[in-house]
């Protein structure tokens, strides 16, 4: 090795000298006294390195470390009041929807067990849809299709008229029951029956039918002409 | 269940204070090299060990430990920069000397190196330190920078002949002026 190349490499590893540097060392006197100077400047620049360290550093770290937990423990708790109120509105939701699909439920077994929109149509229908739904408490300003049959029935722990009309050859069965009810309007399909829900303060309407149009029509029909306090 | 949980917390209680024990100086040294700024290293070093006490559990290999605490603490420097532009506090040099290692240097000669350092492009003086505080290869250098061998090498060789330069230059001037004395 030359000393050119054992120069630098004192420069750049000096604690990890090739066997190549270390032989030349041997051999060379001009570079051991280089290597010495080096040696000298290395224990300079470490110790110019090695500053001091602060007596509290581990201290410190500790200290922060309590803190960060109590902060830490602190947001678990926010958190956890969170989560708490979250499981609360969702619970009131699901009370509600559970609510609203128990009814459901409620009108579509009572259709299969009052099967009225089976029926041939009832003589004077429109007469007995009338005393329906002034006998539940409510009035149509007008009826969304000729009225097929009509009845007072209760649905769950409702009282509701419930009739069936006929437009276009299509038969649409609703329930139309006052009471306290979220406003909302959805489609609802259970065990194979469409229906709309129509909920106001004041009461709600649900119409079934298979078609689509008819049964947006009726539902639209019956939201407009529901006077809820002319009974 | 209480005591099982009492003996694994005091056990990882203990194994970090050892780890602080054994690492956090040179940590520190090293932090400050990258940043030049105690208060800054101070964050750097607190933020790399807190960081370990979270991963305590994975850290269990002594030399794996102190490269895991070089590469975080090297990227919490990084991610400190990256948040907040820092001020650097420019503190008293002679603060930052340990005159109780060797007394065969003066404070002055100490002071003056020290600043030399300080001037170093950080390219040069990072390498400098993981080798001279953390007694790194050139092989683990690289990795840690993800640079080449040759690379950590050239830098080395550069940051050394930097210093050694003005070193050289101010022996010159000391000679001279003795000289003319005389």
């Amino acid at each position: 090795m030359s000393c050119l190349d054992t120069r630098r490499e004192l420069l750049t590893t000096p604690g990890q000298l090739s066997r190549e540097a270390r032989e030349h060392l041997n051999e060379c006197e001009s570079c051991r006294r280089h290597a010495r100077e080096q040696a000298q400047f290395n224990r300079k620049l470490e110790q110019a390195m090695r500053i001091p360290v602060p007596d509290h550093l581990g201290q410190e770290v500790i200290f922060e470390r309590s803190t960060r937990s109590r902060i830490r423990q602190r947001w678990i708790a926010v958190a956890a009041g969170v989560c708490l109120m979250i499981v609360a509105v969702a619970a009131i939701v699901l009370r509600m929807d559970t609510y609203d699909e128990g009814l459901v439920t409620d009108m579509i077994a009572h259709m299969t067990h009052d099967p009225i929109h089976e029926s041939e149509r009832w003589p004077q229908a429109r007469n007995k849809l009338e005393l329906a739904n002034q006998g539940v408490g409510f009035t149509l300003t007008h009826t969304p299709g000729e009225p097929v049959a009509a009845r007072i029935c209760d649905v769950g722990t409702h009282t509701s008229s419930h009739f069936v009309v006929e437009t276009g050859g299509v038969r649409a069965t609703a329930f139309v029951m006052p009471g306290d009810f979220e406003p909302g309007d959805r489609y609802v399909n259970v065990d194979g029956q469409r229906g709309r829900l129509v909920s106001t303060p004041q009461g709600m309407i649900a119409v079934f039918c298979p078609e689509r149009r008819v049964l947006d029509a009726v539902a639209q029909s019956l939201r407009d002409s529901v006077d809820w306090g002319s009974a | 269940m209480t005591e099982r949980a009492d003996a694994d917390m005091n056990s990882k209680q203990h194994r970090f204070d050892a780890m602080v024990g054994a690492f956090s100086d040179d940590v520190y040294r090293y932090a400050y090299w990258l940043c030049r700024d105690r208060q800054i290293a101070e964050d750097v070093v607190q933020e790399t060990l807190l960081r370990a006490w979270r991963f305590m559990d994975n850290l269990r290999d002594k030399k794996a430990v102190k490269s895991w605490l070089i590469t975080t603490c090297r990227r919490e420097h990084a991610r400190l920069y990256e948040r907040k532009r820092l001020d650097r506090v420019d503190m008293e040099v002679d603060d930052m000397i340990d005159l109780a290692g060797d007394s065969n240097w003066n404070a002055a000669e100490l002071r003056e190196l020290h600043q030399r350092i300080h001037a170093l492009a950080e390219d040069y003086r990072e390498p400098l330190a993981l080798q001279v505080i953390m007694g790194y290869s050139v092989a683990e250098i690289a990795e840690t920078m993800q640079i080449s061998e040759s690379a950590v090498m050239t830098r080395l060789f550069r940051a050394r002949k930097q210093l050694l330069a003005t070193v050289d230059a101010d022996r010159l001037a000391s000679d001279q002026v003795r000289g003319g004395r005389s």
